[in-house]
């Protein structure tokens, strides 16, 4: 893992909720070889305005103090108002340097309450990651599943969307984004169950999975096993572990 | 050379495992840098009678010296003591509470685990196969619940019980809870896995489990090599614990100590 292959992590929180510093993080990446993570920020459960703002400023300090590392998006809550909405990404991504937007459970996405932030990022050209899973229990109100990931993909066809958590939305969440080219999906999420990657590869083409970890909820090594374990070709894994990322990014 | 004491051979009906033969498995292992290993059968899991896929399970063991076949009993059948009787080169019993519908304070479990322990023969859990988040909606089957192998482990305080798949919670609290429990790394996951969890309970708990071909091997491996500076510790995780538990039992010695 110490070869000089471009390893991007498109799905991490800083700073870590548990108390493990940034520096930790960053030293134990740079053991992985991962040479970039994606900071998603880490914010609460159906957060305030003045929290989505906090959890953005965290992000953009994050991001200015490791601009060699970290690349940032910023999260929002499309339960709040447009304008608040809207001001959010041009604060944060038109003055604020980061490079994307992340949505997690607040609204499902077939809610067309989301439809201004996909078209703001379509203008923008950044994508937009959000979480799914395909849960038989625990399933939080608002949360989407694939085929809700499916759905706003096919309203919004302009707009890139990162789909969460590929082994949590399993064989039939793959088979709900294949049709929308514009819908890639990160590889974090649940265990390393097996095959689901090779699978991915053959239905959605190397060119749309991203490696993604979760991290500081899961461990770096485990998530980077799943990818490095997978039966399948040495240029499908660079895409997935980072070229398309540096792509998507516009790094 | 690590020795996984989690692995399986079979079918599931969720799953399409890469993985389908003994000689596959044994070869898989090797090139991921495992050695010894124990099996279970997954036909052992869903099908009525455990002792079928025991059988399938023991044959195509036979030629392969890496790996250790382990029977899977059902003590709510009344075939469990000749599944115990006849495995010659016994190292451990499996059961598998929560697919079998039992639970682990029924007599059925005392009795077994009573002959278990007139021979110290040490008995896995296993806790769960899947995430139950992602499980089939008509075949929800929750996990083994903690307490209960608590109450069970200290009841047999002599009878080596080995938890297989355990979350990192459940992890440390069977291993606080009791003398005798260890658990297998497939299913522990935090930031940096083995340092954190070490902090919390012994290296002499935890054993290396890959949970193929359920999961990739691969992540376990790396998850293990995260403590490689820490000599011993990589050294009692990967290979002593399961030397220790199973390799002077049974027939075969020389499987689990053979590099
Ligand atoms: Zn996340």
């Amino acid at each position: 893992m110490t070869d000089e292959r471009m390893i991007i992590d498109i799905h991490t929180h800083l700073p870590a909720k548990s108390g493990v510093s940034t520096a930790t993080i960053l030293s134990e990446a740079r053991r992985l070889g991962i040479t970039r993570l994606v900071n998603l920020g880490a914010w609460p459960l159906n957060a305030t305005p003045e929290q989505v703002q906090s959890a953005n400023d965290e992000t953009m300090r994050l991001v200015r103090r490791h601009p060699d590392t970290l690349t940032g998006f910023a999260f929002l809550n499309p339960n709040h108002e447009k304008g608040f909405v809207l001001g959010e990404i041009s604060r944060c991504v038109e003055n604020g340097g980061l490079r994307g937007i992340k949505l997690e459970v607040e609204r499902n996405a077939r809610d067309p309450r989301l439809d201004p932030i996909m078209d703001a990022c379509a203008s923008l050209d950044i994508p937009v990651l959000h979480h799914s899973w395909n849960k038989t229990v625990g399933k939080v109100l608002g949360e989407s599943s694939p085929a809700g990931i499916a759905h706003l993909g096919a309203r919004r066809p302009r707009t890139i969307i990162v789909m969460a958590h590929l082994t949590a939305c399993g064989m039939r969440g793959i088979l709900d984004i294949e049709p929308y080219p514009n819908v890639y999906v990160d590889t974090s999420g649940s265990q390393p169950f097996s095959g689901i990657v090779e699978y991915a590869v053959k239905r959605l083409g190397p060119e749309r999975i991203l490696f993604g970890s979760d991290i500081p909820g899961r461990d770096f090594s485990c998530q980077l096993g799943r990818v490095l374990g997978a039966g399948i070709g040495a240029r499908d894994r660079d895409l997935i572990l980072g070229i398309n990322a540096e792509r998507l990014l516009q790094l | 050379m690590i020795v996984d004491i989690n692995t399986s051979l079979g079918r599931w009906p969720f799953q399409r495992f890469s993985i389908r033969t003994a000689p596959a498995l044994a070869r898989h292992l090797r090139a991921t840098g495992i050695g010894p290993a124990l099996v279970t059968s997954l036909d052992t899991i869903l099908f009525p009678d455990p002792a079928v896929g025991n059988a399938e399970l023991f044959r195509a063991g036979k030629r392969q010296p890496t790996l250790v076949p382990v029977p899977t009993v059902n003590p709510t059948l009344s075939n469990w003591r000749a599944i115990v009787a006849d495995g010659v080169d016994l190292k451990a019993v499996r059961i598998v509470p929560n697919y079998h519908e039992y639970r682990l304070d029924t007599p059925f479990v005392r009795q077994l685990v009573e002959v278990l322990a007139a021979e110290v023969t040490p008995l896995i859990i296993q806790m769960r196969v899947e995430d139950e988040r992602n499980q089939y909606p008509l075949m929800k089957v929750p996990g083994v619940p903690v307490a209960d192998i608590v109450e069970l482990a200290n009841a047999f305080p002599q009878v080596p019980t080995i938890c297989l798949c355990a979350y990192f919670g459940e992890a440390v609290e069977l291993i606080r809870k009791t003398e005798n429990v260890c658990v297998d790394l497939s299913f522990i996951e935090t930031f940096q896995t083995l340092p954190t969890l070490l902090e919390q309970v012994p290296a002499t708990r935890v054993l290396f489990g890959s949970h193929t071909p359920f999961f990739y091997t691969r992540p376990a491996v790396m998850k293990l090599e995260g403590i490689r500076p820490l000599a011993e510790e990589y050294e009692t995780i990967g290979q002593a614990n399961a030397v220790r538990l199973f390799g002077n039992r049974g027939g075969r010695n020389a499987r689990l100590n053979e590099q």
